[in-house]
């Protein structure tokens, strides 16, 4: 029996996680089961799944970050290694704390560690996973579910909460599976029980009387958003991450009855969509730069025939192919300005799941009710890293289709103009079907009825009209959240999913007695300008923080405000920010 | 009962004099008609060209969306509401070219449209280029020296791309282009008419002359439109004969009746509230 310790890591006690090997071992399985596992146990999670663009043979990785305190984001430093292959020791000695831990198969890879990873401090435990997966019959994949039966002995986690979800894994197609699996995992967390010589890293307990919490990625609450408000088609070509959106769907097509098409490319996926729409579907399509920038001239023709429409830009970094499986916020001013001309459009950037959640679905009402495309801005690390959040909030979740007629109000509509230029500039809208309603939806410039006319009064006040729709827009538009303490010697301001690793940097920072508080934006287009200027002017020093190489978001607010920030961090390494390293560029900053 | 008088739009068609559109556009409000359909469940698509004025003109519902995009929308707006009969006007640049991905996953798909290609052989709106269907030597604004490349064949992509109904009309023969339209129609799955559709201002060559000498009825030349064969023979035949007809015509489910979410009428038509704690408690 290993000694136990007790550790403490940082103030805020996250243990952080990671189980790396070859694509195809069932890293990501494994990963979001320890997620699931210590999530029934009442703690926090945040996870994040690193793999090239292969799909065996390359090296994979799964972190979960764990803690009884809230988690946002990820952690540099790693606590448990999980090494399902010598690589991953290789590729990861330096994340590992001295202090942690490397879980190893020593005994079907007789290697000596202190010779092939000179660098290594933390400790291996040799177990063998192979041995016992024979001695069990099963598959040779089944060793990383040995691999973490054995992490939750060295973590003393209770067993229970990982059989619980094993089974609900495996065993909801067949029972048999899900007990071989449990089978596995018990005798990898009895060995180290009963033969392990090492010590335990005692540094989460189950937190009795824990609300239940969802675990999920920010493509899931992208997709439920959606489904709650009401989406009746998805259209999409695959394209990570984005595509996670479309198995979602295609795997609810019949639960939720909406439609859901794969096309033929991402013009497609948008026109398709913008029929839908037009017949009266609530439509959402979802890409990443690539497949946006083919979906552009549609969002024109979206904008131009008033049809609503939500688009999910799910950001990885580019240019061209970029890195496909990677990370970054570059499309910030693309998305924001991408058109033919100029029209109103929404762009909206939530910074976790519950925002992507509540935001998409606001995405389809904004859609609806000032008949307009609305950008909703993802990126790989929201899309794909699982979180804890409590369940969804469901109460005064109302679907507003704005000034969609019904046949009875159109059959006392006189002289029924679909265009017509109202105070508000939103005209009522009727659907194909409909009686008393004809009119053509018209991509060129047109007349109140449709028709086309390329007069300039026309044109003038015909743009006018759409445009007409920002003041009601502005005012709704929400503005900028303040976290921390009201009051702070620096505002870190940032955007999207920066949210999460700015909100572990700033809890780092607070612990150690820093005077710091942030400022995080999902509206960005309308730009909140007045809201946004009132937060500002309390801040005597702002840190801009965000993933891509040219501050996008700055432009953005130099545009907007005639003000930059301070300070800017800057990461476009394609990978996302971690806490403790984050936390000391602001340090660093703040000086 | 709708007449073809009673389809007709408050705006006056700006296509030249003589262009083989008001043909089309009559055949077009015929068939309609003929059907008995009534003009609040149709809906003209288009994409961009002198082809894509043609929803303007009639009325009933119309989407002119952008070049080459009219069949997407076209399938968007029947899957959303397949109640909806949806014709889809495009150019042969609209449809062949720079829209050909679209046409070929549109025949594929089967979704329940009309297809109707205004096949000039030229770029019309855009005065004068070379189109997709453009024959070999053919001289244009953009082809000076005549064109090097040789057309595409749409009628066998079509019969390639897995089509249900493949017609070509004439432009010159609105009767029986009516005819064939509302065929097309009634067809159960995507249709495909390619219309022989003179460019009077840009395409001296390709004239109503030049075709009336080399169409030809295949109903009168005994075609058997179900023999694939036959069909796909017929689908290459270009140059001093030119079949017209219904040239190839078969039956398979069509998109509309293999979406599931169809099965319980048009999507539109459904509740929009729906219950989603049962889809979040997979996330615990
Ligand atoms: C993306 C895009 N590229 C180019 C154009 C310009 N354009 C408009 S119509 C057209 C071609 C028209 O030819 P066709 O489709 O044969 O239609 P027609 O005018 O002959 O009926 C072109 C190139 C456009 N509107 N959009
Ligand atoms: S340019 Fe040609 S196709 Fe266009 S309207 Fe004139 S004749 Fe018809
Ligand atoms: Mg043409």
């Amino acid at each position: 029996m290993p000694r136990a310790v007790k550790d403490v890591a940082d103030k805020r006690n996250v243990l952080s996680i990671m189980i790396g090997g070859e694509a195809g071992y069932g890293i990501m399985t494994s990963g979001e089961i320890l997620a699931r596992s210590f999530s029934r146990g009442g703690l926090h999670v945040h996870t994040d799944v690193e793999y090239p663009s292969l799909i065996r043979g390359g090296h994979n990785t799964y972190q979960v970050c764990v803690s009884e305190a809230e988690v946002w984001g990820l952690r540099e430093k790693v606590d448990v290694l999980i090494a399902l292959d010598d690589l991953t020791i290789r590729e990861h000695t330096r994340e590992l704390r001295p202090d942690g831990k490397v879980l190893f198969d020593l005994y079907e890879n007789p290697i000596d560690p202190k010779k092939e990873f000179p660098d290594l401090r933390a400790e291996v435990v040799p177990v063998p996973l192979s041995q016992i997966v024979k001695e069990k019959n099963g598959d040779k994949v089944m060793r990383n579910t040995v691999s973490i039966g054995a992490c939750m002995a060295l973590i003393d986690y209770d067993f229970s909460f990982l059989e619980d979800v094993i089974r609900s894994t495996f065993g909801k197609k067949d029972v048999e599976v899900g007990n071989a699996n449990v089978d596995a995992a018990k005798a990898g967390y009895d060995y180290i029980i009963d033969k392990a010589k090492c010590t335990v890293l005692k540094r989460v307990s189950r937190v009795g009387g824990a609300p239940r919490r969802m675990v999920l990625t920010g493509n899931d609450a992208i997709a439920l958003g959606a489904l709650q408000g009401g989406l009746r088609w998805y259209s999409a070509y695959p394209m990570t991450p984005a595509s996670s959106i479309l198995h979602f769907m295609a795997a609810n097509e019949k639960a939720t009855g909406i439609v859901v098409r794969q096309t033929e490319d991402e013009i497609a996926a948008g026109t398709m969509a913008i029929g839908a729409s037009y017949a009266g579907a609530r439509a959402m399509v979802a890409t990443s730069g690539g497949g946006f920038c083919l979906m552009v001239e549609g969002l024109g023709l979206a904008a131009m025939t008033e049809t609503p429409m939500v688009y999910v830009l799910a950001q990885r970094p580019g240019p061209s192919t970029g890195l496909a499986t990677r990370h970054e916020q570059g499309d910030l001013q693309f998305a924001l300005d991408a058109s033919q001309g100029d029209f109103v459009r929404v762009v909206l950037a939530p910074g976790d799941v519950d925002e992507a959640f509540h935001h998409t679905f606001n995405a389809l009402n904004l859609a609806d009710r000032y008949q307009i495309p609305v950008i909703v801005i993802s990126d790989r690390y929201l899309s794909e890293s699982l979180r804890t959040t409590l369940p969804f909030d469901l109460s005064g979740k109302k679907i507003d289709r704005g000034k969609l007629l019904t046949e009875e109000q159109l059959a006392e509509a006189f002289d029924y103009k679909r265009y017509e230029d109202t105070e508000d500039g939103v005209s009522p809208r009727a659907l194909p079907g409909m009686k008393g309603g004809l009119f053509v939806a018209n991509g060129d410039d047109h007349y109140e009825t449709g028709e086309s006319n390329e007069d300039p009064d026309v044109r003038k006040q015909m743009m006018d009209k759409r445009f007409k729709k920002l003041k009601a827009l502005t005012e709704e538009i929400p503005g900028p959240t303040l976290y921390g303490p009201p009051d702070a010697d620096a505002t870190i301001v940032t955007w999207g999913s920066c949210k999460g690793p700015c909100m572990d940097a700033m809890n780092i920072l607070l612990d150690k007695g820093r005077s710091v508080n942030l400022l995080h934006f999902i509206y960005l287009k309308p730009f909140p300008r007045k809201l946004a200027l009132e937060k500002l002017k309390k801040a005597r020093m702002t840190i801009g923080v965000e993933s891509n190489r040219t501050s996008q978001f700055d432009r953005l607010m130099r545009e907007e405000l005639k003000v930059s920030v301070d300070k800017k961090i800057r990461k476009y390494d394609g990978r996302p920010y971690f806490a403790e390293p984050l936390a000391n560029e602001i340090e660093e900053a703040m000086r | 009962m709708t007449t073809p008088e009673e389809l007709r739009s408050t705006v006056i068609p700006d296509w030249c004099p003589g262009c083989g559109n008001h043909a089309i556009l009559m055949s077009v409000k015929g068939a309609i008609a003929d059907l008995g359909l009534d003009p609040k469940d149709v809906v003209l698509v288009s994409g961009i060209g002198c082809s894509a004025k043609t929803p303007h003109y009639v009325k009933t519902y119309g989407f002119h969306a952008i070049h080459g995009r009219a069949l997407p929308v076209a399938s968007g707006i029947r899957l959303a509401n397949h109640q909806l009969t949806v014709i889809a006007h495009c150019g042969d640049g609209d449809c062949y070219g720079i829209g050909m991905e679209h046409f070929i996953h549109a025949m594929r798909r089967n979704v329940n449209i009309t297809v109707l290609v205004h096949n000039n052989q030229i770029y019309g709106l855009t005065t004068g280029q070379t189109s997709p269907t453009s024959d070999f030597g053919f001289k244009t604004k953009s082809t000076p020296g005549g064109s090097i490349e040789r057309g595409v064949m749409p009628l066998i992509l079509a019969i390639g791309s897995g089509a249900t109904f493949v017609a070509r009309g004439f432009a010159g023969n609105p009767k029986h282009l009516r005819g064939l339209i509302a065929e097309g129609i009634t067809h159960k799955g995507a249709s495909l008419i390619d219309i022989l559709q003179p460019c009077v201002t840009f395409n001296h060559v390709n004239t109503f002359a030049w075709y009336r000498e080399r169409v030809y009825d295949l109903k009168d030349a005994g075609h058997d439109p179900t023999d694939r064969a036959r069909a796909m023979e017929k689908a290459l035949e270009w140059g001093d004969r030119i079949p017209t007809g219904v040239i190839y015509r078969t039956e398979r489910p069509p998109l509309d009746d293999l979406v599931p979410a169809l099965a319980q009428g048009p999507l539109v038509k459904q509740p929009l509230e729906r219950d989603i704690r049962p889809l979040m408690e997979r996330f615990y």
